[in-house]
C-alpha cells in the first residue's frame, strides 16, 4: 500500500472508531492482530502464555489511547509495536520482581523449565536491545525481509545494513550471555 | 558458553527464528470483546456528556433570557397613564395574551375601550401578584373602579386584598356623602 494511501485509511478508521462505529475498529483489529501477536510471540521468546498476556494488555492500551495515535507519524501497525514495547518492558520489570521474591517451581519437568527458562533469557536479551538494533532484527527474523528491502525502507546502503545487522546480532548475542 | 555461539550454524539464528504461529483464533475474539466494551462504555459516556452540555446550554439560555428581558419599570419612572373619561379614544386592542407583563397590560387596558375597568383590574392583580408593587397596583385598581360600573363597587371573594380594601373605601365613603349630602 502507498504511504500516502495507508495515512488517508487509517486516519478515516481513527476518526470513524472515535466517532464510535464499531466496524471502523473491527477492521483495524483485524487488520493488525496476526501481525502484533507474531510480534509479542517472538519478543517473548515463544512464551504463549507472556505474550497472550502481552497481546491482551497491549490492545487494551491501545484502544484507549487511540487518540494519541498519529497516522503520519507511523502506520497502526508499528504504533501498536510500539505499545507492546512499553508493555513488555514493564511486564519484565515486574517478573524480575516477582522471580525476587518467589522460589522456582520444582515440579516442573527439568526440560520444559530449562525450555523457558532459555525463551525468558531470549525475550529479555531482545528487551535489553536499542531500539535500532530491535527493528532490524525484527525486520530480518520476523518479518523475514531482505538486506535490500531492509535498506529502501530505512534509506539506507545494503552494506550499512548488513553492519548494522551484524551489530545487533553482536549486541543479542552479549545481552544473553549477560542474562545467564 | 562462547564455544557454544561460536560454532556453525550460529545458534542466534535458531533464537531469533520466529516461533511457530499457534492457533489464536480464541484470544483474538476475545480480546476484540474487551476493546469493544471499552468502545461501549466510551460511547455511553459521550452521549451522557452530550446530553448534558445540551440540558446546560438550555439552561445558560434561558438564564440570559431571564436577565435581558425587560425589567419592571420603577413606579416613578412609569407613565402612570391616566384614565381619565376625556381623552381621546383609541381603537380597542384585542385582548392582552397572559404573558403580558403588569406594565403592558396596563397600556392595553389604558388604550381599551370598551374593557378598560377590567383590564386595570388585572393589571392590578399583576402587579401585586407577580411583581409585588401596591403603588402601582393602588394606581391600577383606583382607574379600574374609576371606569367601572357601581356593580364593579362590590366586594367580591375572589379580589385581591388591596382591592377589596379600595372597594370598601369607596363604599364608605360614598355612603358618607348620601348622608352628609
Amino acid at each position: 500500500m502507498q504511504a500516502g494511501n495507508r495515512v488517508e485509511r487509517e486516519r478515516e478508521l481513527r476518526r470513524a472508531v472515535l466517532a464510535g462505529e464499531e466496524f471502523a475498529w473491527r477492521t483495524l483489529y483485524d487488520d493488525a492482530f496476526a501481525g502484533l501477536y507474531a510480534y509479542v510471540l517472538w519478543r517473548c521468546g515463544g512464551l504463549r502464555d507472556r505474550a497472550d498476556e502481552v497481546t491482551q494488555e497491549t490492545w487494551l492500551t491501545a484502544v484507549r489511547r487511540l487518540r494519541a495515535f498519529d497516522p503520519s507519524a507511523g502506520s497502526f501497525a508499528s504504533w501498536l509495536r510500539g505499545i507492546a514495547a512499553n508493555v513488555l518492558r514493564n511486564h519484565f520489570r515486574r517478573e524480575k520482581r516477582r522471580t525476587r521474591r518467589t522460589q522456582p517451581l520444582d515440579s516442573e519437568p527439568l526440560a520444559a523449565e530449562e525450555s523457558r527458562e532459555q525463551s525468558e533469557r531470549i525475550a529479555a536479551a531482545l528487551g535489553a536491545l536499542p531500539a535500532q538494533y530491535e527493528a532490524v532484527l525484527r525486520m530480518k527474523y520476523l518479518e523475514g525481509r531482505s538486506i535490500a528491502d531492509i535498506a529502501a525502507e530505512r534509506g539506507e546502503s545494503p552494506k550499512a545494513v548488513e553492519s548494522l545487522l551484524t551489530r545487533a546480532r553482536e549486541a543479542f548475542r552479549q545481552a544473553y550471555l549477560q542474562s545467564e | 558458553m562462547h564455544e557454544f555461539f561460536s560454532r556453525e550454524p550460529d545458534p542466534i539464528d535458531a533464537m531469533l527464528r520466529p516461533p511457530s504461529p499457534a492457533d489464536n483464533e480464541m484470544l483474538r475474539q476475545s480480546v476484540y470483546m474487551r476493546t469493544q466494551r471499552v468502545l461501549c462504555r466510551r460511547r455511553r459516556l459521550r452521549q451522557f456528556a452530550y446530553a448534558a452540555s445540551l440540558l446546560l446550554s438550555f439552561a445558560v439560555g434561558a438564564g440570559t433570557m431571564r436577565m435581558t428581558s425587560p425589567q419592571p419599570a420603577p413606579v416613578v419612572d412609569s407613565p402612570a397613564p391616566s384614565a381619565s373619561k376625556d381623552q381621546p379614544q383609541l381603537p380597542d386592542n384585542p385582548l392582552p395574551s397572559t404573558d403580558d407583563s403588569a406594565l403592558e397590560r396596563e397600556w392595553v387596558a389604558f388604550d381599551s375601550i370598551d374593557r378598560r375597568g377590567e383590564l386595570y383590574r388585572q393589571a392590578g392583580d399583576r402587579y401585586m401578584t407577580e411583581e409585588n408593587d401596591p403603588q402601582s397596583a393602588l394606581r391600577c385598581y383606583s382607574n379600574a373602579l374609576d371606569n367601572g360600573t357601581e356593580q364593579d363597587l362590590a366586594i367580591s371573594s375572589n379580589d385581591h386584598w388591596l382591592l377589596m380594601a379600595i372597594k370598601d373605601a369607596r363604599q364608605k365613603e360614598k355612603k358618607n356623602a348620601k348622608q352628609g349630602g
